[in-house]
């Protein structure tokens, strides 16, 4: 379903805004909770990747296993525990759907409590609790778990390069790519670089290409602002374009809109199922817990999914993966080259 | 942490002591009131039992108002609105509607779904109006619904909140979505406009939301969705005044006030209430006379030009085709250039 949803933008707009927002009352909020998240805060670290701050863990064993959020990880991996200790973590298992990967250092740790899918209430002020004393974010439950349905239960990483066109599989059984038509609102990239409806893609950057998903699987590599080059038969003849590749926000409105009001996890969609809260969540802070104001800890933050949610995975949803992950069921992805 | 959680118990346990005492002939010992939240209060939670207080009234006025939000489908597109009166009169935004006397379905908080049209509507505030035609479902559970009745909110004065008074937003971003229940946003007023016409919060919005409905933290309703700006501080709603005082015309189907017949392109510092240039629409008028990020209009078609809504009131009187002369400062550098005004977009904005 490709629905237009309404709200309009403000251009040149109506309201003579005064002052900034009262950042202050959520610090004030944040401050409040430091009581409520004590005992979470030990089982809170922090996940580096290649010296980096790259997310937040949870503790899920006192041997020193940690969830943490998958997508945000790469090369070497440590992680620093509140005391300003770092150790090296071993990568000990990664499942996609959920996005969650299971790390390992070599110390004893206090592990989280999960609490029951009955404290999820919706209105509930909720925190992800980090390595200070006060959490790094706040917020309420705006919907209590939730499936996801239509493009959010896909996963997709929607911070690539994009064409901006829609593509098929030729009909005739040929190798390569067909160009359907072009995205309705909004640019284009392909339609800029001067490819038209019916060209058949054939090569990328000079590899040959055979179908659709070998092409998807291809430009999840690419980044906006790439320029990548297209063998396209069209009429018999083949051509060379170049093409600019933008961001999705270019060529969706939806996205667009989404987008405005910070940076949103490049990995947002596609869990099996959510808790959604307003927490304005770095991307970088997902993968700690989500607590309440008794104490409760909900699930694992996930995702800063847009300009009004953040989400988390449910304890009901992380405890059979946590399982497998342990058993050694859902190996490390293998390093990329 | 241990030893204030017990403290709150030995707190707790006071009370039935308390009042014992008082009814015997010892004097009395004061007890801890209970602590309740002030609905006008502007200022954040001092104490974690005054914000256990607010999370309390929260979850109470969630569960009220929650069952009058619904969605909206007209044609391809998707906003939200919410019910007011009990023979199913929605408030929602101009721009959801589009146009009086169109079908609609009405999606409820539960996922089912009724018809309606559209009544009336302002497209130069954003207000609009929807009515509900079906009857409530059978299996519908709010008081009244056997009789026919809808769950309605209680409307409320946009124009009395005070800021940093808590407000809290639903509706349906990114349209209805099977499995779940319009999602709750809590934040602060911020400010109104000058014509009082819009307000502002940090309730945070997103396509879908439009029409859909901003509460005080009673379940008043003080604000309806409308547009959002590039920051997360800039949401705006339409006052709730702006519809009583069209009220008899919407309700009539009448379309009150017209939005610009030309656009310019150019989004303004809202913050800051200054018009200077945010961002420039590619292909429109503003690019054509060469603005970029960061200049400040100083005159628009020989009118002095101070503040972010300036260029846009004067869209009102403008026709398509009209060509204007504009003038602003990049640094120290004066520019005067001429542009033609555009249509506005045929399609209707969202």
């Amino acid at each position: 379903m490709n629905r237009r949803i309404a709200l309009a933008l403000l251009v040149a707009g109506l309201v003579p805004a005064v002052s900034q927002a009262d950042a202050k009352s959520k610090k004030a909020v944040a401050k409040l909770f430091a009581s409520a998240v004590a005992k979470s805060n030990e089982s809170t670290v922090r996940v580096r990747a290649e010296g980096k701050d790259a997310a937040l863990g949870t503790v899920v064993d006192a041997a020193g296993h940690i969830l943490t959020k998958a997508s945000e990880l790469k090369g070497e991996l440590s992680v620093r525990l509140r005391d300003g200790t770092e150790y090296d973590a071993k990568y000990i298992g990664y499942h996609e759907k959920s996005d969650l990967a299971l790390l390992k250092i070599d110390t004893p740790l206090v592990p989280v409590e999960f609490a029951p899918r009955e404290k999820i209430t919706v209105g509930n002020f909720v925190a992800a609790p980090g390595l200070d004393d006060e959490p790094v974010a706040v917020g309420v439950v705006s919907v209590g778990i939730r499936r996801l349905v239509g493009v959010e239960s896909q996963i997709e990483n929607t911070n690539k390069g994009y064409m901006g066109a829609f593509l098929e599989d030729p009909t005739d059984g040929q190798e390569g790519v067909v160009i359907a038509r072009f995205v309705d609102e909004g640019r284009s990239a392909a339609k800029e670089a001067k490819l038209k409806i019916g060209d058949l893609i054939v090569r990328v950057n000079d590899r040959s290409i055979k179908n659709r998903d070998e092409l998807m699987q291809m430009m999840n590599k690419f980044k906006p602002g790439e320029t990548i080059e297209l063998n396209v038969f069209r009429d018999e003849n083949e051509m060379k374009f170049k093409v600019k590749l933008l961001p999705k926000s270019a060529s969706d409105r939806s996205e667009m809109q989404n987008r405005m009001g910070g940076l949103l996890s490049a990995r947002r969609t596609g869990f099996p199922a959510v808790i959604q809260h307003d927490m304005v969540l770095k991307p970088t802070d997902c993968g700690g817990p989500l607590v309440d104001l008794d104490g409760n800890v909900l699930g694992i933050n996930i995702a800063r999914a847009g300009r009004v949610e953040s989400w988390a995975l449910p304890y009901d949803v992380i405890k059979p993966i946590l399982k497998d992950l342990k058993d050694g069921k859902l190996p490390p992805p293998k390093p990329e080259k | 942490m241990r030893g204030r959680l017990l403290l709150l118990i030995a707190l707790a346990g006071l009370a039935p002591l308390s009042h014992v005492f008082a009814t015997s002939d010892q004097p009395v010992v004061a007890t801890k009131a209970a602590v309740t939240w002030d609905i006008a209060r502007t200022t954040a939670p001092d104490t974690l039992d005054e914000l256990k207080a607010m999370q309390s009234l929260l979850k109470t006025t969630v569960d009220k108002v929650m069952p009058s939000t619904v969605g909206l489908l007209l044609g391809q597109g998707a906003g939200s609105g919410v019910i007011v009166s009990e023979d199913g009169l929605v408030l929602t935004a101009a721009h959801v509607i589009i146009k009086p006397n169109q079908d609609v379905r009405i999606v409820l908080w539960d996922g089912s779904m009724v018809s309606g049209k559209t009544l009336g509507m302002n497209a130069r505030y954003d207000s609009g109006m929807v009515k509900i035609t079906s009857k409530p479902p059978k299996d519908a559970k709010w008081p009244g619904a056997a009789e026919g009745k809808w769950p309605v909110v209680e409307i409320g004065k946009s124009a009395e909140l005070k800021k940093g008074q808590y407000v809290i937003a639903l509706g349906h971003p990114g349209g209805p979505k099977r499995d779940r229940k319009p999602p709750v946003r809590l934040g602060q007023y911020l400010s109104t406009s000058q014509l009082g016409r819009s307000i502002r919060t940090d309730c945070t919005l997103v396509g879908g939301d439009s029409g859909g409905p901003l509460f005080d933290m009673s379940g008043k309703l003080v604000g309806i969705h409308s547009r959002i700006g590039l920051d997360l501080e800039t949401n705006i709603h339409v006052p709730t005044e702006e519809f009583r005082d069209n009220w008899d015309k919407m309700v009539k189907s009448e379309r009150v006030g017209q939005e610009p017949q030309v656009t310019f392109g150019v989004i303004f510092n809202e913050a800051e209430d200054t018009p200077e240039v945010l961002k420039v629409l590619p292909e429109s008028p503003a690019e054509n006379a060469g603005l970029t990020v960061g200049d400040r209009v100083t005159k628009f078609n020989g009118r002095k030009i101070e503040r972010a809504n300036d260029v846009y009131d004067l869209l009102y009187d403008l026709k398509p085709g009209t060509t204007v002369k504009v003038e602003f400062r990049r640094g120290e550098e004066r520019i005067e250039a001429e542009t033609t005004l555009m249509a506005r977009a045929r399609k209707p904005r969202n």
